[in-house]
């Protein structure tokens, strides 16, 4: 049989708050988000890569936790959909999607959130065509995605308003 | 009033935009053991099981084969008895001896986490004494092929015929007379989230509790209840938030039965997460059918009669009867006049993942063999496809309209309102049609290929028997509205609330609807075949005006006045005439409640303001469409864009159009997916070839269109809402649509559509097929 058994210590900094584990070396990211950490907000889709549920980002990259391994993770810097709101409320793309309908069952929903989130910290005016293509690598079986798209664009004209808001003040 | 109708966004979602959300697999329960289900790699064979190794596993709990459960719990029941499907085969549990597909369950091991259960699975032993595999849908009916089931005389589980006047009479006498070969490729719903079922023992309380995705948690209780021989209220079944249902996720599944038995022969908490490729193969599929139909008509194109053959390939059981075949054959009249039918379909079992139905359920089928003979005949008569379709439809002053057999549901077929005319000039009107077709032939002539399609469907929607809803108004005026309809993100805790706020005149965010637990009310049937709305939206409104009544009637003996006189509004029962004299609805619930020991104030209308009501509607209200598109094809690539899509829809009356644009635009969504992506392969020996998300491709943002959405209300006689269900009506039509217009812009190069889906690749060789005006298959 194999040695499933052979662990690593790890620290690691999940949404600003820093977790020092011991892990066994084949432990998924997500396995160790969910089950260790309790952060169930990341979701399991496929296990292969394929549906972007389970997207979180390492230090501000975006990542298929399903495909990490926690204990590749020592020193990262780890961001899920729970740290996306802040002591302020809601994060704007968490704002709009429920004012655009963009979710129906929600399953799919943490990855999409972190992936705009990731997306309008680089693009802050994105036209339609650079939405679709940022959120191509997740799948939603309900919403047919154009109300992710309107919730993103819209989201991004809010972050713009108030970015203008505070260099004017 | 105000709510009903209004674009009000959900009370779910500010759970499930934080993380949350509490899905089946975020349910923890101390010292829970883990299932891991091993499945047959083999499509038809004899097997024995050696679960030694497994067991020798350091943190393996048990091994459950067949044998290891009990004889109730060895069968899954039939949900949906049919007297139609004369040779039912229903799954085991676990399989005793012999497997019928690939993914087919055979054993499940029990471990103290997930990764050592796997480890375990790997160290089953399963020796497979392979039979031939009977795969092709046609040569399954052949003399000559393997029997899926060796104790029936052949692959045929049952043949259903659909007739209505005479067809070979009028096909004798019809001008024009088309005839086609189409195919339909196996799909599968694929919600984001998997199955999963947690299952304990609650010792308090001395019952059986179970949580599981199902769309259909009462039917779990009594197959529960009937496997481990327990009276139903021993057994409780919850869902908790659901990942997309879509279904297939409405029967009752091996781990349904499975995990519960295992919990309470272990007495610990047991639960069992699928994984996507479990999900892949062994969750069912749906949508394979072989038609040869033919359409006969006038010389001005009316239609005279369809009539033929379709072949319906349910897999290796029938798990929820001949339910999706039957859909199909009772749909392909459509909103279309069609005096004259007569269809035979064969439901033939193979060595593949047994069928079920997925969001449209036979009808995207339906629809799609129909609109493809309807184009068929526009070619044949030179007319234009939106006139074709005008001169068959069924007028608004038709309606109720008896469409001459019998339905789904065991009543006589009938259309009990709509306006489908209206609904294809809304969709020309959008589409800007003579100028789109006009732009068409012009970008022709510069070497672009445009084409339009346009298809109109009817889906059976809201059927009974009944749904039954609870609720209260509580010690602080608000509003509980309990039922058993449970949601797979449809918006129900919304919607509901509409209802009852409205009624009740209480703001929106006062009303708090419960659902998924078996505790809630007696009696449900679940959330499927588009019916939550209609039937569960209907008992709300029951129960709510139920309420209203008995308010008043407090409220009159307070103000001295009589209960006609009175109104709810703001949370107060308030004087119509003068509404400064009124009573918050907590100071009602109070009254009605009286004092500790003392009698009832008013003993006349009991205690406390609680009240449940059922509805049960007299047969199906009718949802009709009519869906638009322009696309434009590169015929070097065969890349295919879909310029616009146009959606218009007759859901009756809409509580939250927000919500029924969301099912609209997901419904196209998997339509699309539908048309050029979706497909379960299998090769010759039932190996399946789509295990990943790799290789069964759904529709991503990069290919689904923005969708143009109207809605044109004709409110159902059926109901006291005058709803009509809303959850398939954006799929069913859509394969149909692409492929007409597809073929449309690819007109100049004979393209002949006849299967979905079409790949790029399909179309790519379509095209350069020489002999590409014979009728063949595409895919
Ligand atoms: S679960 Fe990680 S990509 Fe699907
Ligand atoms: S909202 Fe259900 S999968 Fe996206």
């Amino acid at each position: 049989m194999n040695t499933p058994s052979k662990r690593t210590q790890i620290s690691i900094t999940v949404n600003g708050k820093t977790y020092s584990r011991d892990v066994e070396a084949r432990r998924t990211l997500a396995d160790f988000l969910r089950e260790d950490l309790g952060l169930t907000g990341t979701h399991i889709g496929c296990e292969h890569g394929a549906c972007g549920a389970c997207t979180v980002t390492v230090d501000g990259m975006l990542a298929r936790s399903c495909l990490t391994l926690a204990s590749q993770m020592d020193g990262c810097e780890i961001r899920t959909v729970e740290g996306l709101s802040g002591p302020n409320g809601l994060h704007p793309i968490q704002a709009a999607f429920k004012e655009h309908h963009a979710l129906q069952c929600g399953y799919c929903t943490p990855g999409f959130l972190v992936t705009a989130a990731a997306m309008l910290e680089e693009t802050q005016d994105p036209t339609e065509g650079q939405v679709r293509d940022w959120l191509s690598g997740n799948i939603c079986r309900c919403t047919g995605y154009q109300f992710i798209v309107d919730a993103v664009l819209s989201a991004a004209e809010t972050m713009r308003s108030e970015t203008e808001e505070r260099d004017a003040s | 009033m105000g709510q009903f109708g209004k674009r009000q966004v959900r009370a779910e979602d500010d759970r499930l935009i934080t993380g949350r959300g509490c899905y089946i697999d975020d349910i923890t329960l101390p010292n829970m053991a883990h299932i891991v289900v091993v499945r047959s790699q083999a499509a038809h064979a004899r097997i024995t099981v050696d679960t030694s190794d497994a067991r020798a596993l350091d943190g393996v709990i048990a091994v459950f084969t067949a044998e290891d459960l009990p004889e109730a719990a060895r069968i899954l029941p039939d949900c949906h008895p049919n007297p139609a499907l004369t040779n039912p085969r229903g799954p085991s549990v676990l399989a005793n001896g012999l497997v019928r597909y690939v993914g087919e369950p055979i054993a499940a091991i029990v471990a103290e986490n997930r990764y050592i259960a796997e480890d375990a699975a790997e160290l089953v032993q399963v020796d497979y004494e392979t039979e031939a595999a009977v795969i092709d849908l046609e040569k399954a009916l052949t003399k000559q092929s393997a029997r899926v089931h060796e104790d029936l005389p052949s692959n045929l589980a049952a043949l259903i015929n659909i007739a209505t006047g005479n067809a070979d009479s009028a096909f004798a006498k019809a001008h024009c007379v088309v005839k086609e070969r189409l195919e339909i490729q196996r799909g599968a719903g694929q919600a984001m989230e998997t199955r999963g079922v947690v299952a304990h023992w609650n010792r308090f309380e001395d019952r059986m509790v179970v949580w599981n995705v199902s769309q259909v948690p009462y039917v779990h209780r009594t197959a529960i209840a009937n496997a481990l021989g327990l009276p139903e209220r021993q057994v409780q079944v919850q869902n908790p938030d659901v990942g997309g249902g879509f279904g297939y996720k409405g029967l009752t599944y091996t781990e349904d039965i499975l995990v519960p038995v295992v919990a309470r022969q272990l007495d610990r908490p047991v639960k069992w997460i699928e994984d996507r490729r479990e999900h892949l193969i062994a969750s069912y599929h749906e949508r394979t059918q072989i038609h040869e139909l033919e359409m006969a008509t006038t010389e001005d194109g009316t239609i005279l009669g369809i009539r033929g053959r379709f072949y319906h390939d349910t897999g290796a059981y029938t798990p929820w009867g001949p339910v999706v075949p039957l859909l199909t054959a009772v749909n392909i009249p459509g909103p279309y006049r069609v005096p004259n039918y007569a269809v035979q379909c064969d439901i033939v079992y193979t060595n593949t993942t047994p069928v079920a139905p997925v969001r449209g359920a036979g009808r995207p089928q339906a629809c799609y063999v129909t609109e493809r003979l309807l184009d068929r005949v526009g070619k044949e008569l030179g007319i234009d496809p939106a006139a074709l379709r005008k001169r068959n439809l069924i007028t608004a002053e038709e309606y109720p309209y008896d469409v001459g057999f019998i339905s789904r549901d065991g009543t006589r077929r009938t259309y009990d309102s709509g306006n489908v005319p209206a609904l294809l000039d809304r969709a020309l009107e959008i589409l800007d049609y003579d100028n789109t077709l006009a732009d068409c032939a012009k970008l022709r002539t510069e070497g672009r290929y445009r084409g339009i399609g346009i298809a109109c469907c009817v889906e059976d929607t809201g059927l009974g028997p009944f749904e039954e809803v609870g609720m209260s108004i509580e010690a602080d005026g608000s509003v509980t509205v309990r039922m058993g309809t449970p949601s797979q993100g449809q918006g129900q805790k919304t919607s509901f609330a509409q209802v009852a706020a409205d009624i009740l005149g209480v703001p929106f965010d006062k009303v708090k609807v419960l659902t998924g637990n078996t505790d809630l009310v007696r009696y449900s049937i679940g959330t499927f075949a588009s019916r939550a709305g209609v039937v569960t939206g209907s008992a709300v409104s029951i129960a709510a005006n139920q309420l209203k009544e008995r308010a008043c009637a407090i409220g009159a003996v307070l103000l001295q006045t009589s209960p006609e006189e009175l109104d709810l509004k703001d949370g107060k029962v308030v004087l119509k005439a003068d509404e400064t004299r009124s009573i918050d609805l907590a100071q009602i619930v109070h009254t009605s409640l009286g004092e500790s020991g003392n009698p009832l104030p008013l003993p006349d209308f009991g205690p406390g303001m609680s009240t449940t009501a059922s509805f049960s509607p007299p047969t199906n209200t009718f949802a009709t469409g009519c869906h638009a598109a322009l696309v434009e094809v590169d015929p070097a690539t065969c890349k295919v864009e879909i310029l616009r899509y146009i959606a218009v829809e007759d859901f009756g009356n809409l509580i939250n159009p927000l919500i029924v644009d969301g099912q609209v635009i997901g419904g196209v969504s998997l339509g699309v997916g539908n048309t050029f992506f979706e497909k379960a392969v299998y090769d010759s020996e039932g190996q399946i070839l789509t295990g990943t998300f790799m290789d069964y491709l759904v529709a991503t943002s990069m290919d689904v269109p923005r969708v143009e959405i109207d809605h044109l209300s004709t409110p159902s006689p059926l109901n006291p809402l005058g709803m009509k269900g809303a959850g398939q009506g954006g799929t069913i039509p859509v394969p149909a649509v692409i492929s007409s217009a597809v073929e449309n812009a690819l007109e100049p190069f004979g393209v002949h559509l006849c299967a979905v889906p079409f790949s790029e690749s399909d179309l790519f060789q379509n095209l350069r097929n020489d002999d590409s005006k014979s009728t063949r298959k595409s895919a």
